[in-house]
């Protein structure tokens, strides 16, 4: 079974992320922000990691180069989700390590679509 | 298969309520001359959080507001304005508005539309209107970034196949539609194109495809490391996602769940929590608490309730059994009416709640009124976090309100006054909880002016309510809480708003509460609440009239006696009086009031209890007193419903029903039915 990390400061969206991953059949783990989201990398590792960019703590760029510092997470997919999606955010996130970005508000469906992607899931 | 997010709305309404509670606290305690950056960082996170959230439920309403906001504070947070007083009250009010917004979602509460849009004016105009960008839409109106500048976001590097000159030809002139497009043919094989565009590699590979097979074409955006070949994306590309590499290198590890030795990598920078979490993947990160809803949690107090009258009753049944036959029957009962006894105590703890979900209210209110009335006040609260049962904090936010304000308006004296008076410019407003036996104490206390004796006694003699000489200082003080009685003598728009303290008391009683009120002219006033722990709970005093079981609330009862046949004065031979503590207290017989043949229907036979509500004082005729207990209240109005003299039920020990008696209520009866 593939395991997700998903990284949200926000209960609701993560709480959506988490009902529609376990939808598609994945299992998921949440974390609150970038620190905790680290200790939850540390503890198992993921297939997938979801992270927000703007949370307490530790935002998301630094959580994605923290992860990509840790050779279990070289090659992890990690997708950001956020709000911003110009190309200054871009090649932040590129910088940082990320595979790609979902821009929010994004549905359901359209976070599994790409999800399965990374995934190699169809 | 498609999710319906409805559901999570009503987490994002809790969540965003919890954001806004935060937002009105981070206001009120940031320091305007030196705010702390991470104050400010975690306000405009508040923003980004409900925008966020707002745009993915689908509630643009919020989103105004909210993408304002968050341009106005990523400027403040970014160093490029500063943040002043007027932001702080900016914030404050569309706090105010986003709160109303999100009831209006919520509960369906009136949204007064205007004040959105004006607050929304204000943010704009202290926002340099230059750097807002529209704001996001909801879901559905939500198309990818469109750019319109005359500098191409991005740089393509095309290698085609070898084609015609003619297919090539008609592709140069079809790309550069799309931008700016160089050529450069190499020898013999493919020809090569630089393409500067705004496009993504789909329109690319689109056009690509009207003259030959995309899938020979390779395309690597320049600036950004190869692209995906347009196979690997899906189907609706809005630049609503992407991705920096090919999913072909991403390696997904499909293999079991890993775990990693305990010591963090050399260069992991994460904090170490003190809390010791359980398996990851098994339980959600919020490990130390979870949300559960108060109807479970109310379901949970009165199984629980049952069950401890379940084993008063199986007690009961065990009265005078042999003890040594049957020694473990009996020790497993004691065992079990402990347990449940705890498990109780266990399960009424899940509804307190702290009272600073009361305090916390306040310093916002007492700095608007204080500015509004000029004085300067320093409101302190201690025991914040003293804790009460969820129906209380609901129920005494209104009574407490009334009690800041009056401190404010009429005990705290303007700047000017203090100074004259020697006292610190600065008035002190201290809030403060502390546990006292079964109760909590609220005290609202002042360093102000103190009640004036002569004001409040002529004010009372002019509004009839009955004095007489040699009253004292308490005494006086309780006249406040008349009906009808107010000293303020211009009805200002803080205190005048036709609620008295009367109300306040009543409320407050009502909860099973008492007030009272101390106060030294010049010095100060202190306003003090007792509140019971909880409301589910009371001590109760067990009476019998015939066959009939009552419990009279316990913190209404004075005493209870036998009347001499020499202190009952009869009134015209229907109604009598007893001379009890010099003076005469009507007798209610509650055989009459719940219509029940007693065994006694002379006071001198019966006995005789002395309740006292709202200063008004009446001994009951009962037949006997069965006992004092811990009682589990019980609602009737919501299974049955209102009953006169009755404020609920319980079940005893034996497993019968015992009506409460309404104290409040009947003594205001039988006094309207003796003075018209």
């Amino acid at each position: 079974m593939i395991t997700i990390l998903a990284v949200d400061d926000s209960r609701s969206l993560r709480q959506m992320v988490v009902f529609s991953l376990k939808s598609a059949g994945y299992l998921v783990v949440e974390a609150e922000d970038g620190v905790d989201g680290l200790e939850q990398a540390q503890k198992q590792v993921f297939d997938v990691v979801l992270t927000d960019q703007n949370m307490p703590r530790m935002d998301g760029l630094t959580l994605i180069e923290n992860l990509r510092s840790l050779p279990e997470y070289q090659k992890t997919p990690i997708l950001m989700l956020t709000t911003e999606a110009g190309d200054e955010m871009k090649a932040k996130g590129r910088a940082a390590g990320a595979t790609g970005w979902l821009v929010k508000p994004f549905d359901p469906e359209r976070l599994i679509a790409v999800v399965n992607k990374v995934a190699n899931k169809s | 298969m498609a999710i319906d997010i409805s559901q999570f709305s009503e987490m994002f309404f809790e969540e965003t309520e919890e954001l806004l509670a935060d937002l009105e606290r981070l206001l009120l305690t940031v320091d305007i001359d030196a705010p702390d950056i991470e104050d400010i960082n975690a306000i405009f996170r508040i923003a980004h959080s409900i925008k966020g959230g707002a745009a993915t439920f689908g509630f643009s309403d919020l989103i105004e507001i909210t993408h304002v906001l968050e341009s106005m504070l990523d400027k403040i947070r970014h160093g490029e304005d500063e943040f002043t007083a007027d932001h702080q009250e900016v914030l404050l009010q569309s706090r105010d508005v986003l709160k109303m917004q999100l009831d209006g979602l919520r509960y369906n509460t009136p949204v007064d539309i205007d004040r959105a849009v004006d607050i929304k004016i204000v943010l704009m105009t202290m926002t340099d209107k230059q750097s807002l960008q529209p704001a996001p839409q909801v879901l559905e109106a939500d198309i990818g970034p469109v750019s319109s500048a005359t500098n191409y976001a991005k740089k393509f590097h095309i290698e085609l196949p070898v084609v015609s000159a003619k297919d090539l030809e008609s592709l140069i002139e079809e790309l550069s539609l799309l931008g700016d497009l160089t050529h450069t043919q190499e020898e013999g094989k493919c020809a090569i194109l630089d393409l500067d565009t705004d496009e993504g590699v789909d329109d690319i590979l689109a056009l690509c495809s009207f003259v030959l097979d995309p899938n020979l074409v390779k395309v690597v955006e320049k600036n950004a490391g190869p692209l995906i070949k347009a196979a690997a994306l899906l189907d609706d590309d809005d630049g609503s996602f992407g991705f920096f590499d090919l999913p072909d290198e991403i390696v997904v590890a499909h293999k079991p769940v890993a775990v990693i030795k305990p010591e963090p990598a050399p260069n992991s920078v994460a904090p170490k929590k003190e809390t010791p979490k359980v398996d990851a993947a098994a339980v959600n990160t919020d490990a130390t608490s979870i949300r559960v809803s108060v109807e479970k949690v109310d379901q949970l107090i009165n199984l629980v309730g049952e069950l401890v009258i379940t084993h008063a009753m199986i007690l009961k049944r065990t009265e005078g059994m042999d003890d040594v036959l049957f020694e473990t029957l009996l020790n497993g009962i004691t065992q079990l009416g402990q347990n449940s006894r705890d498990l109780q105590e266990t399960a009424m703890s899940m509804r307190m709640m702290p009272i600073d979900v009361v305090f916390s209210r306040f310093p916002r209110m007492v700095r608007e009124l204080a500015t509004k009335l000029g004085k300067q006040i320093n409101l302190v609260t201690q025991g914040n976090n003293i804790e009460l049962d969820k129906g209380l904090i609901e129920r005494i936010i209104d009574p407490l309100t009334h009690l800041v304000r009056n401190s404010i308006d009429h005990g705290i004296e303007t700047t000017d006054i203090r100074l004259q008076k020697g006292k610190s410019e600065l008035g002190r407003l201290t809030l403060s909880a502390t546990h006292q036996g079964g109760h909590v104490l609220i005290e609202v206390s002042d360093d102000g002016a103190g009640l004036n004796r002569e004001r409040i006694l002529q004010k009372a003699q002019s509004e009839g309510i009955h004095i007489r000489d040699g009253m004292s200082d308490d005494e006086v003080w309780q006249l406040i809480f008349a009906p009808g009685f107010s000293t303020a003598e211009t009805v200002t728009d803080l205190s005048g708003r036709g609620v008295g303290m009367d109300v306040v008391k009543r409320n407050i009683n009502s909860l099973g509460g008492v007030v009272n009120i101390k106060s030294v002219v010049g010095v100060g006033t202190v306003t003090s609440v007792s509140l019971p722990l909880t409301l589910a709970i009371m001590d109760g005093m067990s009476i019998k009239i015939g066959d009939e079981t009552y419990i009279l609330p316990l913190n209404y009862v004075l005493e209870s006696f036998q009347p001499l046949d020499a202190n009952l004065k009869e009134i015209n031979g229907t109604s009598s009086l007893i001379f009890v503590r010099d003076r005469y207290l009507p007798i209610i017989p509650l055989f009459e009031v719940f219509d029940i043949e007693p065994r006694h229907k002379h006071p001198t036979s019966g006995i005789l209890v002395v309740i006292a509500s709202d200063d008004k004082r009446a001994a009951l005729l009962v037949d006997e007193l069965v006992g004092q207990q811990q009682i589990v209240v019980k609602n009737i109005e919501s299974n049955f419903r209102k009953i006169n003299n009755i404020s609920g039920a319980t079940i005893m020990g034996d497993g019968s029903v015992s009506l409460i008696i309404d104290v409040s209520d009947l003594l205001n009866s039988h006094y309207t039915r003796i003075s018209p």
